[in-house]
């Protein structure tokens, strides 16, 4: 077989990572087409050359072929690039349970942009719980340099309770320059419920109290999964780099 | 030339057509699937097999070894019960859409003309 059809297909299969058992049959299944392929263009008139990297270009790229081929919904999908998804995903784009990424969407979500339920990055969307630069909470508690949620704490914080550098809400406990609508005193029922479930989270923050927080619980969880995600990230490139070096670059 | 996002949930439908007519192999396939859509379809040739794959799995499809006359081994593909009512049930859905949409939209132009011509 061609030296280019041969590297080809193994870029495919590099991509496609596929168990051994099925490596052989896919390869074999596309070796026929793009033999027959070549074959086709021979008798249009191709060269034998031109014929191969013809069927080569109309094939399609060994990236996107051999992602296609990679088994769909498993416990863990590590891509060099495009989108991973899996119940743990690892990827320059992450979908999954647990996902790692530039951009990242999932339960616990860790990224220079990500979105989820638990969120940690440069750029933290969540429901719950988000970390990061810039950080915003549908529900719950938003840390950050720039923090918007319900419970907000950070340098500049915004929400119903917030504390910070520049704080401003309904209820301001403490920081730098604040800017609250009430006093601990005069807190309707409805936040003085809220301040009791929050106090301990931005206590954790100011670093007035020592016990063991949610906040802690958190950043630690996050530290926990960062870096063995960090590991089979740093593990999929040297898998590549071994079968292909050019791949790596 | 068809968004992705509109095609993606059409290629099934499309290879059931195609495998409906007889049992078939990959490059067999794509030939049909090209003639058949007449230029509309953009996609790799490669990427039809991680398709096929996935509606083997769903067992939509079901697939042979075979030697070719080259001699090479060929994978066939043919459709399974399974397969043939999901195609029936698309053939439904899209009787009903298409007069739907003609009703709104009016009849399906088939040659484009010029407007100004």
């Amino acid at each position: 077989m061609s030296y280019v059809l041969n590297k080809y297909l193994d870029r495919v299969m590099v991509y496609a990572n596929c168990k051994e058992n099925k490596v052989s049959d896919i390869r074999t299944e596309l070796e026929d087409h793009l033999h027959k392929k070549i074959e086709d263009l021979q008798k249009e008139g191709f060269t034998k050359e031109d014929a191969i990297y013809k069927a080569i270009d109309d094939h399609g790229h060994p990236r996107t072929v051999g992602y296609g081929l990679r088994p769909k919904n498993t416990w863990l999908d590590v891509r060099s690039h495009g989108t991973a998804r899996g119940f743990i995903a690892v990827g320059p784009k992450a979908v999954g349970v647990v996902a790692m990424g530039g951009q990242a969407y999932g339960i616990f979500a860790f990224g220079g942009f990500s979105v989820g339920l638990i969120s940690f990055g440069g750029f933290a969307l969540s429901l719950l719980f988000a970390w990061g630069g810039f950080a915003a909470t549908m529900l719950g508690v938003a840390y950050g340099g720039f923090a918007l949620a319900p419970i907000a704490v950070g340098g500049f914080a915004a929400g119903i309770i917030s504390t910070g550098g520049v704080a401003y809400g309904l209820y301001v406990p403490g920081g730098g320059q604040v800017h609250s609508l009430y006093t601990l005193e005069t807190l309707p029922s409805f936040l003085k419920w809220i301040w009791s479930y929050s106090e301990s989270f931005i206590m954790d923050f100011t670093d007035v109290n020592q016990y063991i927080s949610a906040n802690k619980i958190l950043v630690f969880v996050f530290l926990f999964l960062l870096f063995p995600m960090l590991y089979l990230q740093k593990k999929e490139m040297n898998r590549i780099q071994k079968q292909d070096p050019y791949l790596a670059e | 030339m068809l968004k992705k996002q509109t095609l993606d949930g059409n290629v099934e439908t499309f290879l059931l057509v195609i495998l409906n007519q007889g049992p078939s192999y990959g490059y067999a396939i794509v030939q049909d699937l090209n003639e058949k859509a007449q230029g509309l379809l953009n996609m790799g040739e490669g990427t039809v097999y991680p398709v096929l794959h996935r509606m083997e799995e769903k067992k939509l499809i079901a697939s042979t070894w075979r030697q070719s006359d080259s001699g090479r081994k060929r994978k066939y593909y043919r459709v399974t019960p399974k397969g043939r009512k999901m195609l029936e049930s698309k053939e439904q859905q899209w009787q009903t859409l298409s007069k739907t949409m003609e009703l709104f939209l009016g009849p399906v132009e088939t040659n484009h003309k010029p407007q100004n011509a």
